[in-house]
């Protein structure tokens, strides 16, 4: 069992913590938008930006993940807007339309100049943690993790920042409006935000398995707790415990670690759903 | 008849499945279930893979996806009954859930020695070229499986959809069709995976009936309209992937829909904007 004490097994358990904490994180102010489901668009549509910044730096680097998520994440929620402003289609049917084909023409995009960008159809879908270790090293640590630990210590001052800026405009939309807060720019803000989280993880966790890092340790956090703070941080220990025990298990029946962690993840939040019902129900059987 | 013929025809008649239930899913504000019910047949799959030691038999991969498409839908019913998980939280959790459980097994497979693997790996983006000549009478049988139903529940349906508290006080169980309109839904997805892929089977279901929603207000016409939609966007994307074969089927297809999409889109706006002058 020691042999798995490694540093490749520090790396990656480093890297799947931070990448989680950071989207449980931003994670949490999209269900609280009820835009659970954006995580899924963004995830789709990042994908044509990502090409095109392959094709023209030939790989990731800061500003590039930059300029991918900023173009995606506001052409997506752009065109959402417009089918649903010109009354053309209602908010899900316009979400299914824009993201999917924005990754149709990722997917032909990456076909046709397969030969230019590193990426392949394979690494979008799944995703491998496993790589993280193999990768170029920045500083003397793999670039994953510097990417993803770089954006969580931003995004996470930003996040501070505008804390009540962004609860205010998710619950109280026309009162934020009305005392002069710039709905619609913080709005556009999370979306880029989201799509820059996406993008950095996209690597080591695939474009579907990101989605659950963005929701599911958010949800199990407001299955136990009402307030933002203790949501957080029981999403980030849904995050702490299934981490490393989750890439143990993928190291041990040699499996895809991030799928490891979400089935993990998936399964914890199942059972907790189910308790939690059984209790309420006692209680109240209890009080009639 | 040929292989490129038997395709395409498969094509279209998933096509048209398609358009008939994506336009009751649009009229209940449901589109994206159709993309949670398209990742969750990958854990369905590849347990009927593995628990039939690796049959290449599409019927029970067919059978495995169905179950594994209820088995989410039933998980989206219980968890949406609690007033913390929201609709749109569920939908999220169940499709990335479902999809990692499919991924681990896939791995999985994958690294079993000496296993055919049955093209598995087409089924995340679709290629029409691997449907066999099953696969074809499981499409055309889901074909007039949901042709059938609608026609025959057609009255209870419109009214489940457009009215559902009418429809309960008139002893129309919404319960019951909306289960109804998750099978159509679930069957329609599930017989369409290999040719256009899970990840964008759900746009089969959105883009024709989006389009069909533009042309007329009338659900009968719309269900033509985006029958015949469905039907000749998919065969045309099929088309095109087999002349331009590093283009896979899925995209293809989602690619020429949105393009009708569009075109309706424009004429749309012309003629509001003739109209309002």
């Amino acid at each position: 069992m020691t042999d798995f004490l490694n540093v490749d097994f520090v790396w990656i358990v480093a890297t799947g913590l931070a990448a989680s904490f950071l989207c449980s994180w931003l994670g949490l102010h999209l269900v609280l938008r009820r835009q659970a489901m954006m995580s899924d668009a963004l995830s789709h549509s990042v994908l044509p930006g990502l090409v095109l910044v392959y094709i023209l730096f030939g790989s990731l680097n800061s500003f590039g993940i930059l300029l991918g998520a900023t173009v995606t994440g506001v052409v997506t929620a752009l065109l959402i807007e417009v089918l649903k402003r010109q009354q053309l289609l209602k908010e899900d049917a316009a979400t299914g339309l824009v993201f999917t084909t924005l990754f149709a023409i990722g997917v032909v995009l990456l076909q046709v100049y397969a030969g230019n960008a590193h990426i392949d159809t394979q690494c979008l879908l799944y995703g491998e943690l496993a790589f993280v270790p193999l990768e170029n090293l920045i500083w003397g640590m793999p670039q994953s993790f510097v990417h993803i630990g770089s954006l969580l210590l931003s995004m996470g001052a930003l996040l501070i920042l505008f804390h009540k800026e962004l609860l205010l405009t998710a619950f109280h939309e026309e009162m934020a409006q009305s005392s002069g807060l710039p709905v619609r720019a913080i709005q556009y803000g999370l979306m880029i935000a989201v799509s820059a989280v996406i993008i950095a993880c996209f690597q080591a966790l695939g474009a579907v398995l990101v989605i659950a890092f963005l929701v599911l340790p958010a949800s199990f956090g407001l299955l136990l707790s009402r307030d933002f703070k203790s949501t957080l941080l029981w999403s980030w220990a849904l995050s702490l415990v299934c981490v490393p025990i989750a890439t143990w298990i993928a190291f041990v029946i040699d499996n895809n670690i991030a799928a490891n962690i979400v089935a993990l993840e998936f399964g914890v939040f199942v059972v907790a759903f189910i308790v939690q019902r059984e209790i309420e129900k006692r209680v109240r059987v209890r009080i009639h | 008849m040929t292989l490129l013929f038997e395709s395409l025809l498969a094509c279209l008649l998933l096509g048209f499945t398609c358009g008939l239930s994506g336009s009751f899913l649009i009229l209940r504000r449901q589109a994206l279930a159709g993309d949670m019910i398209g990742h969750s047949v990958l854990p369905g799959i590849c347990t009927a893979f593995i628990a039939s030691q690796f049959s290449l038999n599409p019927l029970v991969l067919l059978a495995g996806a169905f179950f594994g498409a209820i088995a989410a839908t039933l998980l989206q019913e219980y968890l949406t009954r609690s007033s913390k998980i929201k609709p749109e939280m569920a939908l999220a959790i169940n499709l990335t859930g479902f999809y990692a459980i499919g991924l681990g097994l896939l791995t999985w497979i994958q690294k079993q020695p000496g296993v055919q693997q049955a093209h598995l790996e087409s089924y995340l983006l679709g290629q029409a070229a691997t449907l066999s000549r099953t696969d074809l009478f499981s499409i055309l049988s889901s074909a007039v499986l949901c042709l059938f139903l609608i026609v025959i529940f057609f009255k209870e349906l419109r009214v489940s959809v457009f009215d559902p508290l009418f429809a309960k006080s008139s002893g129309v169980s919404a319960a019951k069709f909306q289960f109804l309109l998750s099978s159509l839904v679930a069957v329609s997805v599930v017989v369409s995976i290999k040719a256009v892929g899970l990840i964008l089977v759900s746009a089969l279901l959105i883009i024709p009936a989006s389009t069909a929603s533009l042309l007329s207000k009338d659900l009968s016409t719309r269900l033509i309209l985006a029958s015949i939609l469905g039907a000749l966007s998919a065969s045309a994307g099929a088309y095109i992937s087999f002349i331009k074969s590093n283009i896979p089927t899925g995209p293809a297809i989602i690619l020429v829909s949105t393009f009708c999409f569009i075109t309706a889109a424009t004429f749309y706006k012309l003629k509001q904007d003739q109209q309002s002058t």
